[in-house]
């Protein structure tokens, strides 16, 4: 079995958008993020092969990431600095406005509930709703179900939100 | 004009985010020997974030216990009739709070320190 240590690497991006889609400042973002790492350490001797790999590390750092939402919601008091703006690096025009569709997408990914929001960021990373099912341990019905009702209110949203 | 999911999907996927968060506490990053070094055992990186997270557990405990004084300050001052009950609500949601935050550290801490027992009973 792969260490954990290269299994992290090689999901270190798709990880990160995980903990910017649940945690909104710097401060909390690196919390976050060391709670996965950590989760993730700890859970991997556990990992049999009965799903697949990124199956297996989407569903540690979705339940990870979703008790330290529920942590945070709790505990009410921010220490940490407001969100801090993305700095722009130079870039063609197509490029720019892809990365400011992907920040938009990702400010109304973070408004979801938690049920359309893991089924939302999971299918944005390119898994299946049979994969999705298997990470949140719901039938593939369930999931396709969701998936098409989070589809369905990002674009609401976004709508409303469009200039 | 809304995108279609495929575009979405697309844009997503090639969103940057920080990675290199989940490499380490920002204070440690970089540089050689560093956590983004890549020769730095896993151990070492383990032993550093425990450091850190114990740190800041203390850190936070100290804070908690200038707060509590605080309050039993305040307590004082309200019971002499110089303050009014308004400022035990904020007080003590502060209490709660930083109690809540001192309760994650410690518990980071103590996952540190079993992953680093485990480490150590493998190697």
């Amino acid at each position: 079995m792969e260490s954990v240590e290269s299994t992290l690497q090689r999901y270190r991006g798709a990880l990160a958008r995980v903990v910017s889609s649940y945690a909104r400042s710097r401060a909390d973002r690196e919390d976050l993020a060391q709670e996965i790492r950590l989760g993730l350490v700890r859970a991997w001797p556990r990992f049999r092969g009965e799903s697949s790999e990124r199956a297996y590390v989407f569903r540690v750092a979705h339940k990870v990431a979703l008790n330290y939402a529920h942590r945070r919601k709790r505990g009410r008091l921010e220490f940490s600095e407001p969100e801090e703006p993305t700095d722009p690096r130079p870039s063609p025009e197509a490029q720019l406005a892809g990365q400011q569709r992907a920040r938009q997408l990702l400010i109304e990914v973070r408004e979801l509930r938690d049920p359309y929001r893991q089924v939302a960021i999971l299918a944005l990373e390119g898994l299946e709703p049979r994969e999705i099912a298997e990470v949140l341990g719901v039938t593939s019905n369930v999931a396709s179900v969701r998936l098409h009702r989070a589809k369905a209110m990002l674009a609401e949203r976004w709508k409303e939100t469009e200039p | 004009m809304t995108p279609s999911f495929e575009q979405w999907r697309r844009d997503w996927q090639a969103m940057e985010e920080d990675a290199d968060l989940l490499l380490a506490a920002h204070d440690l990053r970089g540089g050689r020997g560093g956590l983004e070094d890549p020769s730095l055992p896993p151990a070492e990186i383990y032993r550093r974030l425990r450091r850190v997270a114990l740190r800041r557990s203390r850190l936070e405990l100290g804070l908690l216990v200038v707060l509590l004084a605080g309050t039993l300050i305040v307590i004082e001052r309200i019971v002499t009739g110089h303050l009014t009950f308004i400022w035990v609500g904020p007080l003590s949601g502060l209490s709660l709070s930083l109690g809540l935050r001192l309760t994650e550290s410690r518990r980071r801490v103590r996952d540190l320190d079993a992953i680093l027992e485990e480490w150590q009973s493998t190697t």
